[in-house]
């Protein structure tokens, strides 16, 4: 080599020192798991568990095909710095490795390897390998060129909100975003001066730096370049980049089956990679209900957690509507770490429910349904009236479980980061329902349902009330009629995101009436405003919240609106112009078949006389 | 040195006295929850509540008490809350009545 | 191009045949005006041809309702019956009245009387309004005593048990309305008392947040009620009716200020629904349209202090009575001569620029 090599320096302190930083950070984060190796992971380490997180990285990490499938725009430009990134470093490899015959070289040789080697061509496979990484460039180009103009109008790239960035962060973005532009102009200066270069650099320097004044301009330009990517490479580990490399080690983590600890550890394993992981693409910030109102959606809850300041107020603000975990497109556990955050604000918080009263043992006769109404649905007498008729209708027998009294299953507990302390009410829910002999267990609250299905271990199934509705339409022991009824349905976070059940309400809204589409439905809804996952968001601004999500519900057409949880139900009615009923309500009364409904008017008016 | 025994005696100053500032934790509470302030003890949260059928547990009580340096039996009460949220979806007066309930009992534990 | 010629200027269309229009209506004609009344009800009335007798004395509202109507026909007012005003279009100074597509008046000045609406007690679905039978509105009460409409419970009970719920629907920022409606207070004394006249073995309680008694001789009527009717005031709210015992309703409430809860089985529960906005004002361009009220909907907005009812940027527009805010009659009444001599300013003050 007879050209001056020192300019390379940059780049390779700068490498070696985000190197260092990171594998120090990761051994950090992975102390206790080196310390203890469990043996399911090692075991799952050399199995084809390992295979899948490649895939993973590869469709994620570079492909971004969950950002794709989200927004297309967005996706691609991830999608194009990534790849086009990652083609030029595996292209550099194996051009080098082509030219030299040698496999290994200094890191910097494949980096700056044109900056040696200008001519060499080597055939058409050399002359492949010359547009290979040009093309590689064009990609990367592309990418930035759309993500300067995502900052610049935002609604371009179909996105209404960007995160705002930190002071380390710019600085990152800025030598990340002269790095590739430096890297043209350096190649196209020394293919313009020295010949050769694919179809991009070697094309831009036979049209613009031939001219023998622009030689003292080559080696400069290569120092720029070998110096805005040590300087990316030194802020790497503590800006937002960290994502880059955490991300794939975050997917290997949890290919191997390590899962994220219920407290707080946001300097300790799993919990560690997903807060670093996240690479602020900003796709939790669209769907966010309350995004126009307060900055605490998951993209700075974590990056809060990174810094370790403010995340308090953060996370206890926040619905825990769970349409960012649904959008994240690296599967954050982004409700599970907020629950820990709250825990961990009120770790001195401490339950007593002594006087609970004692479960005596239950008459076990045999019925249909053991029905669990709830906290809320004492305030839902009109749902639990309809439900019942509906019960009798299809003949169902059925034992009111807490007709008297009610104990709240425990769910509320856990949305406040406390689910430690709702063992006692679990308990005793479970002893009521033990012993019973029945079928099922049915809820009207989607909170219990979700509290009972995952926490409580029990021997019957549990469904939501228009789960087992919707299976005795379809059974036929309910029959309705498509009347004339048009409805809008309100999907409540905890039935829809939280429990996957979609479905079950539309069908019994369609066989008695028009259900309409709306703008927002199913994973995409907005919450009610009124969610007990929040605790410190104030009346004005759930009003608000409220007011924006009946915007959606309120379309033209609508005569009532439909939803089939009791915190909904309860506070879009309080709000609404129109009626807002629960789908008990509404299919116990529309679309009667035509005897049935008189028979029921008939004994309607003689229970009045 | 034993109280002398004058074969009477004074029953305690029963009296609030409003002169003197609130106790620190009694500030804390309402600072981190300013919504406590709204409170007009209409009793509508107790009327509701869940645990108030078996446990002497009555929000607006605890808010009285609040207000009153009673902290050792605010912090106990509130512990007896299960969080269910019936109180807050029913308060006239829009009060954050989990979270202050959360806060009692994090922030004036009773003494072991 | 219409001109604003066509219109009288000196001529005053009032909106609302209630006690606010007639009595508006009767000032200005006494003090020679013109005016007409246009009543979306085919009577005259508004409210109060639905209640029975009026506190604090007990004056049956048939007899003030009657006095009103004769001075009304008296002095020969125009009614427009059965019209419902639905916008207002400005026309040079004046105005017409439209319902839908046709015009139904022109004037120089509009009162708007629309008065007030009850909140709709359904919306408070815990209180069972609408599903339990014994579940009444203070208004469906009145409807009970005017004979308008039969007592819950059969004769057989003797001894019923009643409770009053005071500010359903006031004061309650979840249900849009954080006023006060300031009279339901004395007319729960009213009807309490009432309902021990009818029946003296009954028990009746009232379950209140504050009592407000503002007006003259209203405490006394509710110390009445306490000593002479052995009406029973709870101070804490109810929290759901259940089916109770046959046809009882099962009631759970808290008494604040013994500090604990308590149980009720009732034979009639009435809800004290508190007073609403029956329209709010919307601009468009150079008309007032008249739009359903939405939730947190607040009252027609006069201008400040000095005014009583010139409505906040409409020139002769003014607003007489309930519509303006909750109100008693004594109240309405005053206000109503009070908008009289407002509106008789506005139109003297046109005189005078016209003459200058
Ligand atoms: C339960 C109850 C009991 C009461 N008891 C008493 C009592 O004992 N003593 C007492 O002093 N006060 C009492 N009040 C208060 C009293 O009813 C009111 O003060 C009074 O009715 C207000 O009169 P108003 O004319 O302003 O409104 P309203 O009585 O509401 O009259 C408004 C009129 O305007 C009409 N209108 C509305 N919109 C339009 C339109 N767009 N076009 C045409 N017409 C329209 C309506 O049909 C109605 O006739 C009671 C109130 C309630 C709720
Ligand atoms: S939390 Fe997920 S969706 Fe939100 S910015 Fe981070 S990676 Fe994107
Ligand atoms: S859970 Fe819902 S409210 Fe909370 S940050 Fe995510 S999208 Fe926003
Ligand atoms: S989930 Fe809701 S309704 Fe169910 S018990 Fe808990 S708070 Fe009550
Ligand atoms: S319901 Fe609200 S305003 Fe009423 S006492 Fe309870 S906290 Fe206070
Ligand atoms: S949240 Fe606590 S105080 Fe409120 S109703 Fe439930 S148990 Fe009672
Ligand atoms: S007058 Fe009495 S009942 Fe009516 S809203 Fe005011 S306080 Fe409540």
């Amino acid at each position: 080599m007879e050209k001056s090599a020192w300019f390379v320096w940059p780049f390779m302190l700068g490498f070696m020192f985000a190197l260092a930083v990171l594998l120090l950070r990761y051994l950090w984060w992975l102390r206790s798991l080196l310390r203890r190796p469990s043996s399911r992971l090692l075991s799952r380490m050399f199995s084809k568990h390992s295979l899948l997180a490649v895939r993973e990285i590869f469709s994620e990490g570079l492909l971004h095909l969950r950002i794709y499938k989200r927004n297309r725009r967005l996706g691609f430009m991830h999608m194009s710095l990534a790849l086009g990134w990652f083609m030029m470093i595996v292209g550099g490899k194996f051009e080098t490795w082509f030219h030299s015959g040698q496999f290994l070289h200094g890191t910097w040789y494949a980096v700056f390897f044109r900056y040696f080697e200008p001519q060499t061509v080597g055939g058409w496979a050399g002359t492949f390998w010359l547009h290979y990484m040009d093309f590689g460039l064009l990609l990367v180009l592309t990418g930035l060129a759309l993500a300067i103009v995502k900052r610049i109008r935002k609604k371009v790239l179909g996105i209404h909100s960007t995160t705002r960035h930190t002071l380390v962060n710019r600085v990152a973005l800025t030598f990340l975003w002269m790095i590739f532009p430096l890297r043209l102009v350096a190649e196209a200066l020394t293919f313009g001066q020295h010949g050769g270069g694919g179809f991009l650099t070697g094309a831009l320097g036979r049209c613009c730096f031939t001219s023998g004044t622009l030689a003292g301009l080559e080696l400069p330009f290569w120092w720029a370049y070998s110096l805005s990517l040590g300087a990316f490479f030194v802020v790497l580990p503590f800006s937002r980049y960290l994502h880059i490399p955490t991300e794939m080690v975050l997917i290997l983590l949890r290919h191997w089956g390590l899962q994220a600890a219920e407290d707080l550890q946001p300097e300790k394993a799993l919990q560690a990679f997903e807060i670093h992981a996240c690479s602020s693409c900003g796709l939790c910030l669209d769907v966010c209900p309350a995004i126009k109102d307060h900055p605490f959606q998951s993209a700075y809850f974590l990056r809060a957690l990174r810094s370790g300041k403010g995340w308090e107020s953060l996370a206890s603000t926040c619905l825990s509507c769970g349409a960012c975990e649904e959008a994240c497109p690296i599967n954050l556990g982004l409700e599970k770490l907020r629950m820990a955050a709250r825990g961990k604000i009120h770790e001195k918080h401490h339950a007593v429910y002594s006087y609970l009263p004692t479960v005596g043992p239950v008459e076990t006769s045999k019925v249909d349904v053991l029905l669990f109404t709830g906290c809320m649905g004492r305030l839902k007498p009109a749902t639990t009236k309809a439900l019942k008729d509906l019960f009798e209708e299809a003949g169902l027998s059925w034992v009111h479980l807490d007709e008297q009294e009610s104990i709240c299953c425990g769910r509320p507990l856990a949305l406040a980061g406390r689910a430690s302390e709702a063992s006692a009410l679990r308990e005793h829910n479970r002893s009521l329902i033990k012993g019973q002999q029945a079928r099922m267990l049915v809820t009207t609250c989607p909170i219990c349902l979700k509290q009972f299905r995952d926490d409580y271990r029990l021997e019957l199934p549990v469904y939501h009330h228009s789960e087992v509705l919707w299976s005795c339409l379809s059974s036929g022991s309910l029959k309705r009629e498509k009347g004339t009824a048009c409805f809008s349905y309100h999907d409540p976070c905890e039935l829809g995101r939280k429990s996957t059940c979609y479905q079950a309400p539309r069908e019994l809204l369609q066989s008695c009436g028009t259900l309409l589409s709306l703008e927002r439905e199913q994973a995409d809804a907005l919450c009610c405003g009124n969610s007990l996952g929040s605790l410190s968001l104030s009346l004005s601004e759930r009003q608000a919240l409220t007011s924006r999500t009946l915007k959606v519900l309120e379309v033209p057409g609508a005569q009532s609106i439909v939803t089939s949880c009791p915190l909904c139900q309860h506070n879009l009615a309080r709000q609404s112009s129109l009626p807002v009923k629960d789908l008990a309500e509404v299919l116990a009364v529309t679309g009667l078949p035509e005897q049935q409904g008189q028979r029921k008017a008939a004994l309607a008016a003689v229970q009045e006389l | 040195m034993p109280k002398p025994d004058f074969g009477f005696s004074f029953a305690p100053n029963r009296a609030l006295e409003l002169s003197v500032p609130l106790l620190p934790e009694v500030q804390a509470v309402l600072e981190a929850e300013p919504s406590i302030r709204a409170c007009m003890a209409c009793g509508q949260c107790a009327a509701v509540c869940t645990a108030g059928v078996f446990t002497p547990l009555a929000f607006y009580r605890l808010v009285l008490q609040l207000w009153a340096g009673e902290v050792e039996v605010v912090g106990q009460r509130a512990q007896h809350c299960m969080l269910c949220g019936k109180c807050q979806m029913t308060c006239p007066r829009g009060v954050n009545i989990r979270n202050a309930l959360l806060l009692m009992a994090a922030l004036l534990p009773p003494k072991p | 191009m219409r001109s604003s010629e066509y219109i009288n200027k000196d001529e005053v269309a009032i909106i609302g045949g209630g006690p606010a229009g007639m009595q508006t209506a009767l000032v200005l004609s006494a003090r020679g005006f013109s005016v007409r009344i246009y009543e979306q009800k085919e009577q005259l009335g508004g409210h109060l041809k639905g209640w029975h007798h009026l506190f604090p004395h007990g004056v049956a509202a048939s007899d003030l309702l009657g006095a009103l109507k004769e001075q009304v026909l008296a002095r020969a007012i125009p009614l427009h019956l059965g019209q419902t005003v639905d916008h207002l279009q400005k026309v040079g100074e004046g105005w017409e009245l439209w319902q839908g597509e046709t015009v139904v008046g022109r004037a120089g000045v509009v009162v708007l009387a629309n008065g007030f609406a009850l909140f709709d007690a359904r919306r408070k679905e815990e209180y069972g309004y609408g599903l339990y039978p014994s579940v009444l509105t203070s208004a469906d009460l009145e409807a009970v005593f005017r004979k308008e409409r039969p007592w819950p419970f059969g004769p057989d009970c003797a001894a019923p048990q009643i409770g009053f719920v005071h500010c359903v629907g006031s004061r309650d920022l979840k249900c849009g309305s954080p006023h006060c409606s300031k009279l339901c207070c004395v007319t729960a004394v009213k009807q309490a008392m009432a309902v021990k006249a009818f029946f003296p073995e009954a028990q009746v309680y009232c379950f209140y947040m504050d009592l407000r008694m503002h007006g003259l001789e209203y405490e006394e009527l509710y110390r009445k009620a306490q000593v002479d009717y052995g009406v029973r005031f709870i101070r804490g709210r109810l929290s759901e009716a259940a089916p109770g015992q046959g046809k009882r309703l099962h009631v759970k409430a808290e008494d604040t200020l013994q500090g604990r809860p308590l149980h009720l089985q009732l034979d009639m529960l009435v809800l004290m629904s508190g007073m609403v906005p029956t329209f709010v004002l919307e601009q468009q361009e150079r008309a007032v349209f008249f739009k359903e009220p939405v939730f947190g909907s607040g009252f027609v907005p006069v201008q400040g202090f000095l005014a009583a009812g010139s409505v906040v940027q409409q020139k002769g527009l003014f607003a007489s009575g309930a519509c303006k805010g909750p109100a008693t009659l004594p109240e309405v009444f005053a206000d109503a001569a009070a908008v009289a001599c407002e509106v008789e300013q506005y139109l003297k003050s046109l005189k005078a620029v016209a003459h200058a």
